[in-house]
C-alpha cells in the first residue's frame, strides 16, 4: 500500500505540515555580519561625494550571519519541488531530467569569467561554440539561419514577429497587419503579436481540436502577415492536414510561424523547415533539457528561412575561415537584449545535443511519445480525453464530469500534490473545460508512470465517491490552499518588516 | 551515447504491448502524412553522441581560447562587472529543488521559491528606494524597454525622451522593442556628463510619455535629477530611472529622485560575467503602477487554515490570462538569477554592500589618478563626479591600446569607437571594482605606460 493510499484510508483530516520559514527580515539581527567582501569603509566616499548625490534612505537589507543565510535558503529549497525531487508531469513545460554534467559547463572559468565586451581576439572559443550551437539547431530545425539571442520562448516570438514586419516592409506589403492564431495557442503568441504592433485574429478550433481549414481559408487575406501554429498543438495533436494548411497560408502570401514549445515531440524525426515553416522558435528549457530555475532562465533560439535571414537581430556571429567575429548588418531589426545571448544556457543546450548525437536526439522524441502514450493508455477511461488514438508527447484530460459535485481540475491537482508529485498543467489549453494536461517526458521510468497512473486513478475514484475529501487537499504540503482573491485585492508584495531595518 | 532514457528493453516492450503497437517507430504514425520515407539523413552531422568526460574536455578546450578574468585582469565594465561573489551563492542556487523547478504555478508545492521571490522583490524595492518590484525580467535592457512600454500605456502618448547617458546598445534594444508601435524617440544630450536640466525642462510638454534618466551614466558620471519628477508630473509624464544597483548602496536612489519606475541590470548583484548571460532584469515602481507593470509578482496572503503563505498574484495582467491584451508577452523570466542576487544581498548585508561599493568607487578613483598622470592621457568630463567608471582620451588609437594590454594579461577599458563613432577612436571607458588590488592597478598602469611609449 502506498503512503498516499494509507493516508487516504486514514480518515483524519488534520495533519502536521512541515514548518514554514521566517523571512530574512524576521530573522535579521541588527549588527550581524555575513560574508565580508573586498572593499572599504564608505567614510572617504562620504567626505568626497557631494551630499545631494548621496543616498540618505536606509538600505533596508537584512543583517544575518553566513550560516543564517545558508540555513534560510536550504530550508526554502526544502519547501519547493523540482524534477530532482518529484515527478513533474506539467504539460507543455516538458519537465525532463536536467543532466548534472551540464551544470559543470557554466563553471568552466573560460566561459564563466569571460567579459561579454571582450575584444573579439579574446572570445574566439565562445564564438566558435555558439556558432556550433547555431549549426546544430539549423540541422535539427531544417532552417537556413539561427539567432541565439532571445532570452526565452516568448522573446523568440517577439523576435520572429519583428522580423516578419521588416520582411513585409522590405517588400512594400505594409498592408499585412494581422496575425492569425488558433484559440488553443499559448497566451504568449497573441501577447507577442500585440507587442509587435499587429492585430490578432483568433482561429477557432474544429471539432477534433485541430485548426478548422475552412475557417483558416476564410480568415486569410492580403492583410495576413503571419499564421502562428503550435506543432503538435497544445492538445498533443499533430494537425492531420498540415500540408494543406501550409499551402493555403503560402498562397495567401503570408508567412508561417511555428511555436516550437513542443519540438521535443519530433526532434530528429521531422523538421519545421521541411514542413514549410518560415520561422520557428524553440525553448531550450523544454526540448534541450536546460534547467528552468523556478521560472527562468530560458533561451528561445529562432530559426528562419533564407528570405528572413537579413533581418535577424544584431549582433550576428560571422565565420571567415577559422576566425569568428560579431557583425551588425544594416537590415537587422537591431539588438533585442544586451550582449550576445544567454550563453550559459545555450552551452548547456549544445552539451545536451553533443551528448545525444543525431540518433540520440531521435530516441529522445520516440521515448517521449512512448511515455505519453503508455501513460495515456493506463489512464484510459479514467477521465475523457480530447482526441482519440495515439497522442504525441502529451495529452489533455477533462475533469468536466466532476463539476456537478463542486469539483474542478484544480482539486484533482491538489490531491496529486499530496500523492507525492507535482501537478499536471490545469486550466490550459483554454478550449478544454477543466483541462489537465499531462506530459511525462522520456526521462521518467515505467515504474514511476505505473505508480502515478495508479494514484491518479484512485484520486479520480475518490473524487467521484467523496468529493468533499478533495476540497480539503492538499494536506501534506507546507501550506493549505492560499487565498488568492485577497492576495490580489490588496497586494502585499514586499516584507513590511523591511522598513524597520537599522541601516 | 547518453540519452537519459531509463527504460530497459523489457520495459520498452511491455509498454509498447500495453499501447498496442509492435515497435517504437509505429508511434510515428501520429505524424504519418508528413514523414518522408528516407528520414533525416543529415542528423549524422550531429555526431554519434559522447560521454561526460569527452564532453567536458571538448568544452574545456574551447574555453582555453577565451581570455577570461583569470587570464586578463578586468578593468572593463560597460554594463557587465567583475564583482566579488560569495561562494555560498553558487552552493545555494545549485540546489536541485530550486534549479529544476518550474514557475510556481502550484503554490502549495512551491512555497520556498515563492517566498524567495517575495524576499527578492523586497530587497530590490528597498535598494531602489521604490515601493514595489516584480520577480525579474530578462536583463536590464529589456527591463527598461518594458518600463517605457508601461509609460506609453499609462499616458497613452507616443513620445519618449531618452538620456544620452544610456548605453548605446541598451538604447538600441529599447528602439527594437518600440519598432512596431509608432513611437518617437528623442535623445536628450548630456553636458559635461550630466543632464542639462533647464534644456530638458523646455522639451517637456503634454505629448511626452516619459523621460529615461540614467545613473551612473554609460560614461561613468553621476547624474542629477533635481526637480525633474515634479516637472514631468505637471505635464502628465513619467520619470524612469535606469540605475546600476551596485552604486545604489551609496548613491541617491531612484525613489529619492522621485522616479515612477526604475530599472536596472542585476548582474552586479552576485552574477558572474558569464559571457553575457543569463543576466537579470530589475523592474521597480511606485505602487500605483502595480497593475500596469509586466512580469510575475509574488504576494503575501493567508492559506485556508490562516497560515501566512505566498502566491503568484495579479496574474490577470499576464499573457496566459489576458492574451493579446496582456501588459507584456513575458512568461519565462530570470528567477534563478533573482535568487542569486537575493543570496548575494543577504550574505553581504547593508554594511557589506556599502563597503563593496565604496571599494569600487575608491579603486576607480585611484586608477583614474594613476592613469591621468601618464603623458598625453586626459579624462573626459574631469569636473563631473563619477562612480566606478570613467573615460580617458589617449594620444594613440584606443583599439591598439586594448589589443596590446590583452596580450599582456590586462582587459583594459572599453575602446569606444565601435559604439560611439570615429571621433571617439582614442577614448576608452575604464572601470575598477572592489575586486581590483593596488598591485593589479599599479601593474596595469605600468603596462599602459609601456604601451604608450611603444605606440607613440
Amino acid at each position: 500500500m502506498s503512503f498516499h493510499e494509507e493516508f487516504l484510508n486514514n480518515d483524519a483530516t488534520g495533519t502536521t505540515r512541515p514548518q514554514m520559514e521566517p523571512t530574512l527580515w524576521q530573522k535579521s539581527r541588527p549588527g550581524a555580519r555575513g560574508v565580508c567582501p573586498p572593499g572599504e569603509d564608505p567614510g572617504r566616499f562620504e567626505d568626497r561625494m557631494p551630499s545631494e548625490l548621496r543616498r540618505t534612505l536606509p538600505l533596508g537589507l537584512p543583517e544575518l550571519s553566513e550560516l543564517d543565510v545558508v540555513r534560510h535558503f536550504t530550508r526554502l529549497s526544502q519547501l519547493n519541488r523540482g524534477v530532482d525531487t518529484h515527478f513533474y508531469p506539467l504539460g507543455s513545460c516538458t519537465m525532463k531530467y536536467n543532466p548534472k554534467v551540464m551544470d559543470r559547463i557554466p563553471e568552466i572559468p573560460g566561459f564563466r569569467d569571460l567579459h561579454p565586451r571582450m575584444d573579439e581576439n579574446g572570445m574566439q572559443g565562445l564564438l566558435s561554440v555558439l556558432h556550433e550551437c547555431e549549426e546544430a539547431l539549423k540541422t535539427l530545425l531544417g532552417m537556413d539561419a539561427i539567432t541565439l539571442a532571445p532570452a526565452a520562448g516568448a522573446h523568440g516570438e517577439l523576435t520572429g514577429i519583428l522580423m516578419a514586419r521588416r520582411y513585409f516592409e522590405s517588400r512594400n506589403e505594409n498592408n499585412r497587419t494581422e496575425i492569425l492564431i488558433p484559440d488553443s495557442a499559448h497566451g504568449t503568441n497573441p501577447a507577442s503579436a500585440a507587442m509587435g504592433g499587429f492585430t490578432v485574429h483568433v482561429l477557432p478550433s474544429g471539432a477534433d481540436g485541430g485548426v478548422d481549414l475552412d475557417r483558416l481559408e476564410k480568415a486569410l487575406s492580403n492583410r495576413t502577415a503571419l499564421v502562428m501554429m503550435t506543432v503538435p498543438s497544445t492538445l498533443g495533436i499533430f494537425e492531420k492536414e498540415l500540408s494543406r494548411m501550409v499551402s493555403l497560408v503560402k498562397s495567401a502570401g503570408a508567412l508561417l510561424y511555428m511555436d516550437g514549445a513542443n519540438f521535443n515531440a519530433f526532434m530528429g524525426i521531422l523538421r519545421p523547415g521541411d514542413l514549410g515553416f518560415d520561422i520557428v522558435h524553440i525553448n531550450t528549457h523544454k526540448t534541450l533539457a536546460t534547467p528552468h530555475g523556478g521560472g527562468g532562465p530560458g533561451a528561445g533560439p529562432v530559426g528562419v528561412k533564407a528570405a528572413l535571414a537579413p533581418f535577424l537581430p544584431a549582433p550576428r556571429i560571422e565565420k571567415k575561415g577559422e576566425r569568428f567575429s560579431l557583425v551588425s548588418p544594416k537590415s537587422s531589426i537591431g539588438p533585442i537584449r544586451s550582449f550576445i545571448g544567454s550563453a550559459m544556457v545555450l552551452l548547456r543546450a549544445l552539451g545536451y545535443i553533443r551528448m545525444l548525437g543525431g540518433k540520440g536526439a531521435r530516441r529522445v522524441a520516440l521515448y517521449a511519445l512512448l511515455n505519453a502514450n503508455y501513460l495515456r493508455t493506463l489512464l484510459d477511461g479514467v477521465l475523457p480525453r480530447t482526441g482519440d488514438g495515439l497522442c504525441a508527447h502529451e495529452f489533455v484530460l477533462s475533469a468536466k464530469e466532476l463539476v456537478p459535485d463542486g469539483l474542478h481540475a484544480s482539486d484533482l491537482a491538489k490531491e496529486i500534490l499530496d500523492a507525492g508529485y507535482y501537478a499536471p498543467t490545469i486550466s490550459f489549453p483554454l478550449i478544454v473545460p477543466e483541462a489537465l494536461m499531462v506530459e511525462p517526458t522520456e526521462t521518467e521510468s515505467k515504474a514511476t508512470l505505473d505508480r502515478f497512473a495508479e494514484d491518479f486513478r484512485r484520486i479520480v475514484d475518490l473524487a467521484k465517491k467523496n468529493p468533499e475529501r478533495l476540497k480539503g487537499a492538499p494536506r501534506l504540503t507546507p501550506v493549505a490552499r492560499p487565498d488568492e482573491v485577497s492576495a490580489a485585492r490588496d497586494p502585499v508584495l514586499t516584507d513590511p518588516g523591511s522598513f524597520v531595518s537599522h541601516s | 551515447m547518453a540519452d537519459f532514457i531509463p527504460h530497459t528493453d523489457t520495459e520498452t516492450r511491455e509498454m509498447l504491448a500495453r499501447i498496442g503497437v509492435g515497435h517504437l517507430d509505429d508511434l510515428l504514425s501520429v505524424y504519418s502524412q508528413s514523414i518522408s520515407a528516407e528520414g533525416l539523413s543529415d542528423l549524422d552531422s550531429l555526431g554519434s553522441g559522447c560521454d561526460e568526460r569527452t564532453l567536458l574536455s571538448w568544452f574545456g578546450s574551447k574555453a582555453e581560447l577565451n581570455r577570461d578574468a583569470g587570464k586578463a585582469v578586468v578593468f572593463r565594465g560597460a554594463g557587465a562587472y567583475d564583482h566579488f561573489i560569495p561562494a555560498a551563492v553558487g552552493a545555494l542556487i545549485g540546489r536541485g529543488e530550486f534549479l529544476t523547478s518550474y514557475t510556481p504555478y502550484q503554490p502549495e508545492a512551491s512555497q520556498g521559491l515563492l517566498q524567495a521571490i517575495f524576499e527578492f522583490q523586497t530587497a530590490i524595492s528597498r535598494l531602489f528606494g521604490m515601493e514595489i518590484s516584480n520577480a525579474s525580467l530578462y536583463d536590464g535592457a529589456t527591463a527598461l524597454a518594458e518600463a517605457v512600454l508601461v509609460a506609453i500605456r499609462e499616458t497613452d502618448r507616443r513620445v519618449v525622451l531618452l538620456s544620452e547617458g544610456l548605453d548605446p546598445e541598451v538604447r538600441s534594444v529599447v528602439q527594437t522593442y518600440l519598432e512596431g508601435l509608432s513611437v518617437r524617440v528623442d535623445i536628450i544630450p548630456l553636458t559635461e556628463g550630466f543632464t542639462d536640466l533647464p534644456r530638458l525642462f523646455e522639451r517637456i510638454d503634454t505629448t511626452v510619455a516619459c523621460f529615461v534618466g540614467v545613473t551612473p551614466t554609460f560614461f561613468g558620471t553621476v547624474d542629477r535629477f533635481d526637480g525633474l519628477a515634479d516637472k514631468l508630473h505637471s505635464s502628465g509624464a513619467l520619470l524612469i530611472i535606469h540605475a546600476n544597483p551596485h552604486s545604489l548602496a551609496l548613491l541617491k536612489s531612484p525613489g529619492e529622485w522621485g522616479a515612477d519606475l526604475a530599472t536596472g541590470e542585476g548582474q552586479p548583484l552576485g552574477l558572474p560575467l558569464a559571457s553575457g548571460g543569463p543576466y537579470l532584469g530589475l523592474m521597480t515602481a511606485r505602487k500605483k503602477y502595480v497593475r500596469r507593470i509586466p512580469g510575475r509578482l509574488a504576494g503575501l496572503t493567508k492559506d485556508s487554515e490562516g497560515r501566512s503563505c505566498f502566491v503568484l498574484t495579479l496574474q490577470a495582467r499576464e499573457q496566459h490570462i489576458r492574451r493579446e491584451k496582456a501588459n507584456s508577452n513575458i512568461c519565462s523570466n530570470e528567477t534563478l538569477l533573482a535568487l542569486s542576487s537575493l543570496c548575494y544581498l543577504s550574505l553581504l548585508g547593508p554594511s557589506g554592500l556599502r563597503e563593496a561599493a565604496a571599494g569600487s568607487w575608491s579603486n576607480a578613483h585611484y586608477l583614474r589618478d594613476a592613469l591621468i598622470s601618464l603623458p598625453g592621457v586626459t579624462q573626459l568630463f574631469p569636473d563631473t563626479e563619477f562612480f566606478h567608471e570613467f573615460i580617458l582620451t589617449f594620444p594613440v588609437n584606443a583599439n591598439k591600446v586594448s589589443e596590446h594590454l590583452l596580450e599582456r594579461g590586462v582587459l583594459g577599458g572599453l575602446p569606444l569607437e565601435a559604439l560611439m563613432g570615429p571621433d571617439w577612436s582614442r577614448r576608452m571607458l575604464w572601470c575598477a571594482t572592489e575586486c581590483r588590488t593596488k598591485e593589479e592597478m599599479d601593474e596595469a598602469v605600468e603596462q599602459v605606460r609601456d604601451i604608450l611609449r611603444i605606440l607613440s
